[in-house]
């Protein structure tokens, strides 16, 4: 095995999906190459640092979901639009061939190599930033309302929102066609409260929805804001006989509490 | 063997010039004719028109008494000449079937599937022709209108074809079985002997509502989407509902479900399907 | 962290479903308006889906042994049925007896993805399906029903909006919303790694889990309580407080507990506002 070989295969073996032949003899070639061997250390920092984000259990299935991820730096963002078997078989193709990508780039200028140091753990960390944003994303737009869910979830936990993800937030809350997966991006949507295009979301969304679980939830959101541009909503809502009791009562309730 | 005949027409001309060239209607004196069958039959009586009602009645002579009223409105007098050259009704006896048919200039008349207006201007007039026709008790009817179009039949025994769009079918005292269809109406009317072959009583906007002699036996389909479904005769739900079929289109298999209502009137007999979306279906047992 | 131990929490459950009935299906006598379709699979050695949309009506799923489909869809006696004008006959049908239609619906097959609809706007009806033992099944009616589900594993979305969700004995996960009716659901199994919803407005929320289930919970309700009897690692102080303009601080609204159970997993959220949250280790 050479040198330019390792690359291939690293993403397999991440991934689990690599033959014990080939593996072995990849580990061979690491232990006798100090500069592969250099190279997988930088990449297991990444992935280590990759694991940390939390999935319930580490499977090649969610590791390939991170190479997913990547892809969407290459690509404009696709909506999957596959039939619900599909969409896992289209991305592990071109996951492969992009992960390696990925990999290759980490690979790259591999004559001037230099031992993992500051600048590159600096753009390891913003790597796996960017990484965490896109997951988040991508799994925003999944067929599943599980993975739904989940995306929402990990959007909770990123450092340094992005706007992207913040719009996928408000987009999941206007579109979302599941109430739990609304129900979980106001929740999300919380600690972005202070944000002018937030806080429009919300009393927009107060005004179209109608499941009677979602006003509430956004009724509580303007109330713990204390997002007094939405009065106007809470009053016709308190006055809408189209609307379900209990919602009107929380609407009336609400108005109280945001002084008005 | 076809025979044109020319009508001595009284015509008596109403002008109406009004500010919104509303127009002029000219309604023309009643026309009555007397038609006749030739051969051992079956004897059918076609009746075709795109505007006018149709009344038809059964009664125990040999020839067809036809009595044809024609009535045009049109926006000016150059439209109204035209209505006069364009619109003809052709009638035409001497055989087992008598023809009253009235056809626009391209010779289109109700029931062309062929000839449609679609692409081509409306005219500016309107021809009616209603109808009230006598005949003999065993005459087939075919009847086709549009506009205007009520159809009322009474008094046959042998079989029917009665074609509205916007008009009502209305039966008395029938004998024959057939289908009986219109868009915008009711379908009602009873019969004093039930049918003997399948019939089939359709409309989209009025319900659907038959009297029959109380030895009325013959298994019912019903639908209609808005509206529900009566009886007063003793009904039995057929017990083995018809399978589902499949149906391929590609990698999709489509299954639609049944959508009639199947009863058994008696012990069973000809098959009567009554079909509405907004009304009801009434299948009621007569009086005495 | 440490153990929770409010009194918002009681660690001996009194078994509230006295009734645990298995699922009950309307038992009118099938009249000829019953219809019954059996639908294979494109491929039944593969694992396949089920959706079914209703408006008014109820849906009943059973596990079984079968490798295709099997649907019967019954309408609703006419005395059952629930108008929104009077159920007063119109004069002109006086002395007449109303006779049953078949319930409009398709069904439609594709690549092992079964899907349900009823064309049916006006007719309420019960639809009960055999499915195999491994289907995902995506549920919902709107009125006149419940939504039941008996021994199924696999990826379940279940809505409903005037009228209870039941899932009992399922395996996989599940999200879960009802507007008035109670949410009951147990688990046999549990798909690792998968965030699940449990949701209502006006009932109680009632979920059994295996007692090895790892999972981060979250319990809210508004005028219920919360109960669980398994061992909660509490993780954050759940109760946040927003300043007003004045200096007065605002509580979040309602109670909620969050914790982590045999170490944590993916999120499960357990919510109603008016009814109390009961999450049990199954089998006790």
């Amino acid at each position: 095995m050479r040198c330019e070989d390792i690359s291939a295969r690293l993403a397999d073996d991440l991934a689990g999906t690599l033959g014990d032949d080939e593996r072995n003899a990849m580990r061979q070639h690491i232990a006798g190459c100090p500069d592969c061997r250099r190279q997988t250390q930088g990449l297991d920092v990444l992935w280590r640092a990759l694991e940390d984000i939390p999935v319930a259990a580490p499977d090649s299935r969610a590791l390939r979901a991170r190479l997913d991820a990547a892809i969407l730096r290459e690509q404009a963002p696709a909506r999957p639009t596959a039939p619900r078997a599909q969409p896992r078989q289209q991305w592990l193709m071109a996951a492969g061939l992009a992960g390696v990508a990925l990999l290759a780039g980490l690979f790259a200028g591999r004559a001037s190599v230099s031992p993992p140091a500051s600048p590159d753990v600096v753009a390891l960390r913003d790597e796996l930033r960017d990484l965490r944003h896109m997951v988040a994303l991508s799994l925003m737009q999944q067929q599943s309302a599980s993975e739904r869910l989940k995306g929402v979830g990990w959007s909770t936990r990123l450092e340094g929102p992005s706007d992207e993800v913040v719009t996928a937030l408000i987009d999941t809350l206007r579109h979302d066609e599941n109430v739990n997966v609304r129900l979980a991006s106001i929740d999300a949507l919380k600690r972005f409260a202070e944000r002018e295009d937030v806080r429009r979301a919300a009393i927009d969304a107060l005004q179209t929805q109608r499941a009677p679980l979602v006003q509430m939830a956004l009724i509580d959101f303007v109330v713990e804001t204390q997002d007094r541009d939405a009065a106007a909503a809470l009053r016709r809502i308190s006055a809408d006989d189209k609307s379900d009791q209990t919602v009107r009562t929380r609407a009336a309730w609400g108005l109280e509490h945001l002084g008005v | 063997m076809r025979k044109r005949h020319m009508f001595a027409v009284t015509a008596a001309v109403a002008t109406f010039a009004g500010a919104t060239g509303v127009g002029i209607i000219k309604k023309e004196e009643p026309v009555q004719r007397t038609l006749h069958f030739t051969g051992p039959g079956p004897h059918t009586l076609e009746v075709r028109t795109i505007t006018g009602n149709v009344r038809i009645e059964g009664y125990d002579g040999a020839d067809v008494v036809m009595t044809a009223t024609r009535s045009t409105t049109a926006d000016s007098a150059a439209d109204l000449e035209a209505a006069q050259r364009d619109v003809t009704l052709d009638v035409a006896d001497g055989s087992g079937t008598i023809k009253a048919v009235v056809r626009y200039e391209d010779g289109e008349t109700c029931g062309d599937h062929e000839h449609h207006h679609h692409g081509r201007d409306w005219p500016d007039y309107e021809v009616r022709y209603d109808f009230t026709i006598k005949v003999p008790r065993d005459t087939r009817l075919v009847v086709c209108t549009i506009n205007d179009g009520h159809v009322n039949v009474s008094g046959t025994r042998a079989d029917f074809e009665l074609r509205s769009i916007n008009g009502p079918i209305d039966f008395a005292d029938m004998g024959g079985s057939g289908e009986a269809t219109t868009i915008n109406g009711a379908v009602k009317g009873s019969f004093s002997a039930p049918p003997r072959g399948n019939s089939v009583f359709k409309t989209i906007n009025g319900s659907i509502v038959l009297t029959m002699p109380a030895s009325f036996a013959a298994e019912l389909r019903m639908k209609t989407f808005n509206g529900g479904l009566y009886t007063d005769f003793d009904a039995r739900a057929l017990t083995s509902p018809q399978a589902i079929t499949a149906e391929r289109k590609g990698s999709r298999t489509i299954y639609q479900s049944n959508s009639f209502a199947r009863v058994r009137i008696g012990n069973g007999g000809p098959e009567m399907t009554m079909d509405t979306l907004n009304g009801d279906v009434r299948i009621l047992r007569a009086a005495h | 962290m440490k153990k929770l131990a409010s009194s918002l929490l009681i660690l001996a459950m009194l078994p509230l479903w006295a009734t645990a009935k298995t699922a009950a299906a309307p038992t009118t006598p099938a009249d000829t308006s019953t219809q019954r379709v059996t639908v294979p699979l494109s491929d039944p050695a593969r694992p396949g889906s089920l959706n079914v949309s209703l408006i008014h009506g109820s849906i009943t799923v059973r596990g079984s042994n079968r490798k295709d489909l099997l649907l019967e869809v019954r309408p609703r006696e006419l005395d059952e049925q629930e108008h929104e004008e009077e159920s007063v006959k119109p004069p002109k049908t006086a002395g007449l007896r109303q006779l049953s239609q078949p319930l409009a619906f398709t069904v439609e097959e594709e690549s092992n993805r079964v899907e349900i609809n009823s064309t049916d706007g006006r007719r309420a009806c019960d639809m009960i399906i055999e499915v195999p033992a491994h289907f995902d099944l995506n549920l919902s009616t709107i009125n006149a029903g419940e939504i039941q589900v008996d021994g199924v594993d696999g990826e379940h979305e279940i809505s409903n909006v005037n009228g209870a969700i039941r899932l009992m004995r399922v395996g996989g996960s599940v999200v879960a919303h009802t507007t008035n009716g109670a949410v009951n659901v147990t688990f046999t199994r549990v798909t690792p790694g998968k965030p699940m919803a449990f949701t209502t407005l006006n009932g109680a929320v009632d979920v059994s889990l295996p007692p090895t289930t790892k999972a981060n919970l979250r319990l809210r309700s508004d005028n219920g309580q919360l109960f669980t009897d398994f061992d909660l690692t509490q993780q954050a102080v759940e109760m946040k407080e927003t300043k007003e303009p004045g200096g007065r601080t605002m509580k979040e609204i309602g109670k909620v507990i969050g914790g982590s159970i045999n170490g944590g997993g993916p999120e499960f959220e357990l919510r109603s506002f008016n009814g109390s949250v009961y999450v049990r280790k199954a089998g006790s």
